[in-house]
């Protein structure tokens, strides 16, 4: 992280202010990608505010689903998909579905946390599950 | 929808103009050119066709997205359902002539102009709407009935393709294409896989019959756009799209289209001649189809990423994905109805 303010964060909030500035003043296809690009612009800010956290989360939730299995959230999310495919976790369907709605509500939450709720997302009382953040974020 | 250069025939438009020109005669000239904002996938020019002092307003679409995970089918296709379903009276903006190479544009038709609104804010929320919208989701079960009644032998083509075989095996083959793991959506697809219900009598289908691109006005849905997801299939695919959480832009309390109940739809469908579906398998072709939206979004990111076609929006399909498995989980676990 440079030394020198604003930072990143700070950065993508004045183009951001400036998308949302701009884009009453635009027309039709114009004005609606401005729009768009702004909310593209609070995902990274929130995903920045998230920080590594959620990929943490992601790997332990998946390693768990995988018996303990090691290596990256991609990789690891990559091996659990083949298990769901080859039907090796039919027997704990239901278990998998909460931890992996518990990660896709975290996920969700930082694109569009208008649409997550907080109270109807699941709460994960799973163990080495983290809890989504709970902060509203916007 | 903001005109771009509305313009007398400029060079842009020569092959159009030349098109129309090989089927309706050498006096035959273009006018009040618009390009309304571009869709994912065709280039779209509504123009007058003026002959003498007769004028007709009309719609081009040409396809612009072309690769090995397109979901669409060929724009001829396309026309060959279009024109079934318009010789049946199913609103349809009545297909007009379909380009062939000769005329150097490429894939796509063009169609009479039909006006209306499609935005499925000013529809679902739009006092304008507030009379017409209790009748829409009754509107919505006799068109299905009637679309499903066409016998899918009129257009043999569509049985070429892969969701006219096995829709779920369909989206998974494109799922696989993108080569990025989404557990959720594997979760989905193996839901739908072990919990498939039995299959009737396959028949022809929309493909996209929901808010979004059925036209309305004060009567009610005067067309139905965007054939290019056509295919022949189980009828409550069809239903099951329309009430997929996805097309009720938020209003879950009237869970078909955003604007009416299931029993409305169904009891209108039945009435027109559908057959009797259950809860069950509306319910099952809604997983269905959060299944494929995720997927569709899936498509439009690569298309960003990787096809050249850029756009803000597509950028925020890849992302947007996340909600829909979002919904998708959800559903699967009853906490969404």
């Amino acid at each position: 992280m440079t030394q020198y303010r604003p930072d990143r964060s700070e950065l993508l909030l004045t183009v951001r202010e400036f998308l949302d500035a701009l884009a009453p003043q635009l027309d039709g296809e114009t004005r609606y990608r401005a729009q768009v690009c702004a909310f593209l612009i609070g995902v990274c800010m929130r995903e920045l505010e998230a920080g590594i956290g959620p990929e943490d989360a992601d790997r332990a939730a998946w390693s768990g689903l995988l018996g303990g299995a090691d290596g990256s959230a991609a990789d690891l999310s990559r091996h659990l998909c083949t298990a769901i495919r080859a039907g090796d976790l039919d027997t704990d369907f239901d278990h998998t579905l909460d931890i992996v709605l518990a990660r896709t509500t975290a996920a969700a939450r930082l694109v569009r946390p208008d649409k997550v709720s907080p109270h109807d997302a699941p709460s994960p009382s799973v163990s080495g599950i983290s809890r989504p953040p709970g902060k509203r974020l916007t | 929808m903001k005109p771009s250069d509305p313009a007398r025939e400029p060079d842009a438009f020569a092959n159009l103009a030349r098109a129309m020109r090989r089927r309706f005669g050498g006096a035959a000239r273009l006018d009040n050119i618009i390009v309304p904002s571009l869709g994912g996938s065709n280039r779209t020019v509504v123009f007058d066709l003026v002959d003498g002092v007769a004028r007709r307003r009309l719609v081009s679409r040409q396809r612009t997205y072309r690769g090995p995970d397109n979901p669409f089918i060929d724009d001829a296709h396309q026309f060959a359902v279009m024109s079934a379903a318009h010789r049946r009276g199913f609103p349809v903006p009545e297909p007009i002539l379909l380009f062939d190479p000769e005329d150097g544009l490429g894939e796509g038709f063009v169609t009479a102009f039909v006006s209306g609104e499609t935005m499925p804010n000013r529809i679902l929320t739009g006092a304008a709407y507030d009379t017409v919208r209790p009748r829409l989701a009754g509107q919505a079960g006799e068109l299905l009935a009637l679309l499903h009644s066409i016998p899918a032998s009129e257009v043999p083509a569509l049985t070429l393709y892969p969701d006219s075989d096995d829709p779920t095996e369909a989206q998974r083959r494109r799922y696989d294409f993108y080569a990025e793991p989404h557990p959720a959506i594997e979760l989905g697809f193996r839901w739908l896989e072990r919990n498939r219900p039995s299959r009737g009598t396959a028949q022809l289908l929309h493909g996209d019959f929901r808010t979004g691109n059925l036209m309305v006005d004060q009567t009610g849905i005067v067309t139905v756009l965007d054939w290019e997801c056509s295919h022949i299939g189980q009828p409550a695919e069809d239903i099951g799209w329309l009430c997929s959480r996805s097309w009720r832009f938020g209003h879950h309390d009237r869970p078909v289209g955003g604007f009416g109940q299931r029993h409305e739809l169904m009891t209108a469908y039945r009435g027109a001649g559908g057959r009797d579906i259950q809860a069950d398998e509306i319910r099952y072709w809604e997983i269905f189809g959060l299944v494929r939206w995720a997927v569709l979004n899936m498509m439009q990111a690569h298309g960003h990423i990787f096809g050249g076609r850029r756009s803000p929006a597509f950028a925020a399909c890849g992302r947007n994905a996340s909600v829909i498995e979002y919904d998708l989980l959800m559903s699967l676990k009853g906490l969404h109805q």
